[in-house]
């Protein structure tokens, strides 16, 4: 008796909805493994993809710091007002 | 040689009992983070340290009451106590954030550079400036989905919950910001990275 296995292609479809969840590690095993594989399979997607990650990265860079005195001020109210 | 970093929890509850140099790492930790969620709101440096260091008198005196109780969401928290604050000043003036461009970048800082990657230094500070100025461009409502899953580490589930929408709505709103920050930064031709 022959062995039939029947192979789905892996499904290569995924929305911009579904990257944005990617970029941001908020998708289920299962999930990830189809948008990644659609990443990896799909050149306008991995365009796509790679714009959001560069994006991303632009945000982290814009990160800009407190002035220094303001930390300071923070730390004199916790030590002024320390229970004893 | 294992470094391994004191969570936001442990650092909260070293804090509660007395230790202030816990509180000094978890603002150096977070700093930035919330720091710049603030100035892209309210777009003024002043303000923003202003309603940084209200965040954190409220963030002491919340978590010396024994009324903190977020588990593991630290950060979250004190984005949305600084969220708050931020809502709070402009319903006191009465109105709500305008886009206008304040110019954070000058050339006088750029003064004491003097080494071989000057160059490059300079071109990333402006890199930095544009892209804030870019976020200052969006809409408010993805403006607003930025700073609180970029910068403030929410899930797109507590974003929905916190600005009343679908989670669908929130994630389509960081989709849209995205697209138009890509359309953007091809409408003025940047570069994303002097490297």
């Amino acid at each position: 008796m022959a062995l039939w296995i029947k192979i789905t292609p892996m499904k290569s479809e995924c929305t911009l909805n579904d990257l944005v969840d990617y970029l941001y590690n908020e998708t289920q095993l299962l999930k990830s493994v189809e948008v990644q594989n659609t990443i990896d399979n799909n050149e306008e997607i991995n365009e796509i993809y790679q714009d959001m990650v560069a994006i991303s990265k632009a945000l982290d860079d814009s990160l800009i710091a407190p002035a220094a005195c303001v930390r300071e001020s923070i730390m004199n109210y916790a030590r002024l007002t320390a229970p004893f | 040689m294992c470094t391994q970093q004191i969570s936001d929890n442990e650092l909260v509850a070293q804090f509660i009992k007395g230790d202030e140099n816990a509180l000094q790492k978890l603002i150096i930790r977070h700093e930035k983070k919330i720091y710049t969620s603030i100035y892209l709101l309210v777009k003024d440096s002043d303000l923003a340290n202003d309603i940084f260091q209200d965040t954190f008198i409220k963030v002491i005196n919340t978590l010396r009451s024994g009324n903190y109780n977020e588990e593991g969401k630290f950060l979250s928290w004190v984005l949305r106590i600084a969220h708050n604050l931020t809502i709070d000043h402009f319903r006191g003036q009465k109105r709500m954030p305008m886009a206008y461009d304040t110019e954070e970048y000058s050339i006088f800082d750029t003064l004491p550079l003097m080494d071989s990657n000057v160059e490059d230094k300079i071109i990333n500070k402006q890199i930095q400036v544009q892209v804030r100025q870019l976020i200052d461009q969006l809409p408010f409502d993805q403006k607003e989905v930025v700073i609180m899953r970029h910068y403030g580490n929410m899930s797109f589930k507590e974003i929905a919950e916190a600005t009343n929408v679908s989670i669908n709505t929130s994630l389509g709103r960081m989709r849209y910001a995205i697209i138009n920050l890509r359309k953007m930064i091809e409408e003025k031709n940047l570069m994303l990275s002097a490297d």
